[in-house]
């Protein structure tokens, strides 16, 4: 009797845990400070290809990348370039174990921030963590990545890292893979790093890890020559402004083209 | 065409070109700077495009040579050759042609200062303020040739008495006389102005070339495109686009677009006149 319920007091922790994991539990949190109005998903994918990804909820307009990081539970290191240039991400989630103060040297792989504005495609970030800005709606992206060499894509789409906002539809498009596995994405952040690193003393337990899926063995692959945005067409279809800009771009580009031709041509047909 | 139309739109066209490296919109004001060459100085475009060409080359395979970053290698140079060492990727060679478009954009924007414009229309188009050190500097500059030129008739003179280029000693029987000339030169140019009144009262002009209302038209569009651009960028709207670490389209806005479009207007517009 006593094995009994020696038995059953270690299984039912680990039931209800595995319960609270498990997709589509109705009582399973969503979002680091859940308390927020609004939300930005945070992507991370390791240079294994583990992926972790986190929902920050916050009330506020607009968050820099650094308060999302600090929000997000998950740890991070920086180092300051100075002046406009700002912070450049050198450790996300444990990895590296350790990096040289500018960050990288001429060989080792490096964290490759992207944002997605609203939905939208992966992009490279124009600014730096401590500079970009991030409203509801949009996602923060790392990918570790080699400095040369195949892997440079973004990292996978962050739809359904957070719930829908409230009147939109659901986007037809599965929420990526979880499960409840360790790996460099571990609970707890490793050693902090020397310079400007920043890390809450507690990892919130709301995260969703990923190991190595199927998926990324296609997304780590060499990208097209349309690579930035690869792994995020195949997920959610390019937004109709997106479009529009391309039309406006490619219309403008062949109408200067053309009407440049037509005035080089012209004089040699008069002769 | 006004020259002050022209040196409006050519500042505003280049500020314009070292707004942003995205390669869209700088090649959409190439494009249009090129148009305005084309039909303002039709006969003046083969040694412009000649040099754009190798001044484009020769962006390319120096970015592509020593930016050895990137995820799509196409080949490898060995690593013992200093700088030159390492792997060479596409995206490498994208940011080439992006600083290219860029060199000749900025080329193509100045362009119609010096081939579709009079340097006397320049030194006319001055503030007044600025007529008389626009008139000094231009009669400067307009030695510089000539001083070439003298350069070349000393040197033949001497080698035809037998002098020969030993060393740097030798070269002061050359240029002892070329800066003699140069100065006898510039006495003469400043006799001939002193005789035709310079500094003596008002500058006359022949007849100004007439403003337009197509002037009106262009120095409009050049002012609104070059403030709604700067504005993009300040909000962040336009940005800066980076081909690494892997190749991506880069973010294109419809208004940009059109701003930078309506920079070929004076093409349309002087393309029968000119």
């Amino acid at each position: 009797m006593i094995r009994r319920l020696l038995v059953a007091g270690f299984a039912s922790p680990l039931l209800f845990g595995a319960w609270l994991l498990t997709p589509g539990s109705p009582a399973r949190p969503q979002c680091a400070f859940a308390s927020g109005a609004h939300h930005v998903a945070v992507v991370v994918e390791h240079g294994n290809g583990a992926v972790l990804t986190r929902c920050v909820a916050f009330d506020s307009s607009q968050l820099t990348g650094e308060q999302v990081m600090q929000m997000s539970g998950i740890e991070y290191g920086t180092s300051s370039y100075g002046g406009g240039l700002g912070k450049a991400v050198c450790q996300v989630d444990g990895e590296p174990t350790s990096y040289p103060p500018n960050c990288l040297n001429s060989t080792s792989p490096y964290w490759a921030m992207f944002v997605s504005p609203a939905g939208g495609n992966w992009s490279v970030a124009k600014a730096g963590i401590s500079s970009q800005e991030f409203a509801d709606g949009d996602a923060l992206g790392w990918h570790y990545v080699p400095q040369v060499g195949p892997g440079g894509g973004p990292p996978p789409s962050p739809v359904g890292v957070c719930p829908a906002p409230a009147g939109a539809s659901t986007p037809p498009v599965a929420a990526p893979k979880t499960a409840p596995t360790s790996g460099p994405a571990g609970a707890v952040g490793p050693a902090q790093p020397s310079v400007g690193a920043a890390s809450p003393a507690t990892t919130p337990a709301t995260g969703e890890v990923a190991s190595p899926s199927p998926d990324r063995a296609t997304s780590a692959a060499p990208a097209g020559l349309s690579g930035g945005s690869s792994t995020a067409a195949r997920t959610a279809p390019a937004s109709p402004t997106v479009q529009r800009s391309l039309l406006a771009a490619a219309g403008g580009v062949g109408g200067l083209l053309g009407l440049l031709i037509l005035q080089l041509v012209k004089p040699r047909l008069r002769r | 065409m006004n020259p002050r139309v022209t040196a409006a739109w050519s500042a505003s066209t280049l500020a314009c070109v070292l707004l942003t490296n995205n390669p869209v919109y700088r090649i959409l004001l190439l494009l249009a700077a090129a148009n305005f060459i084309v039909a303002a100085a039709p006969r003046r475009v083969r040694a412009l495009a000649v040099g754009l060409s190798v001044t484009c080359a020769f962006a390319v395979v120096l970015n592509s040579l020593l930016a050895h970053v990137g995820s799509h290698v196409y080949a490898a140079l060995p690593g013992w050759i200093p700088l030159l060492g390492g792997p060479l990727t596409v995206e490498s060679a994208v940011y080439g042609l992006d600083i290219a478009a860029g060199l000749a954009g900025a080329l193509l924007a100045v362009a119609p200062l010096s081939l579709a414009t009079d340097p006397t229309e320049l030194v006319d188009a001055l503030p007044a303020s600025l007529e008389r050190t626009g008139a000094a500097l231009a009669a400067a500059l307009s030695f510089v040739p000539g001083i070439g030129r003298t350069l070349v008739a000393v040197s033949d003179a001497q080698k035809m008495r037998g002098w020969r280029p030993r060393g740097p000693r030798s070269w002061s029987e050359v240029l002892v006389p070329v800066m003699l000339t140069a100065i006898e030169d510039s006495i003469q140019l400043a006799e001939a102005m002193a005789s035709r009144g310079y500094g003596a009262g008002p500058r006359s002009h022949y007849p100004r070339v007439a403003w337009s209302g197509r002037d009106t038209a262009v120095v409009v569009v050049s002012v609104v495109a070059l403030a709604g651009l700067l504005a993009a960028r300040v909000s962040g709207l336009v940005g800066d686009w980076y081909p690494y670490p892997s190749l991506s389209f880069p973010p294109v806005e419809p208004l940009a677009v059109v701003l930078c479009l309506s920079l070929a207007l004076p093409a349309l517009l002087w393309r029968s006149r000119l």
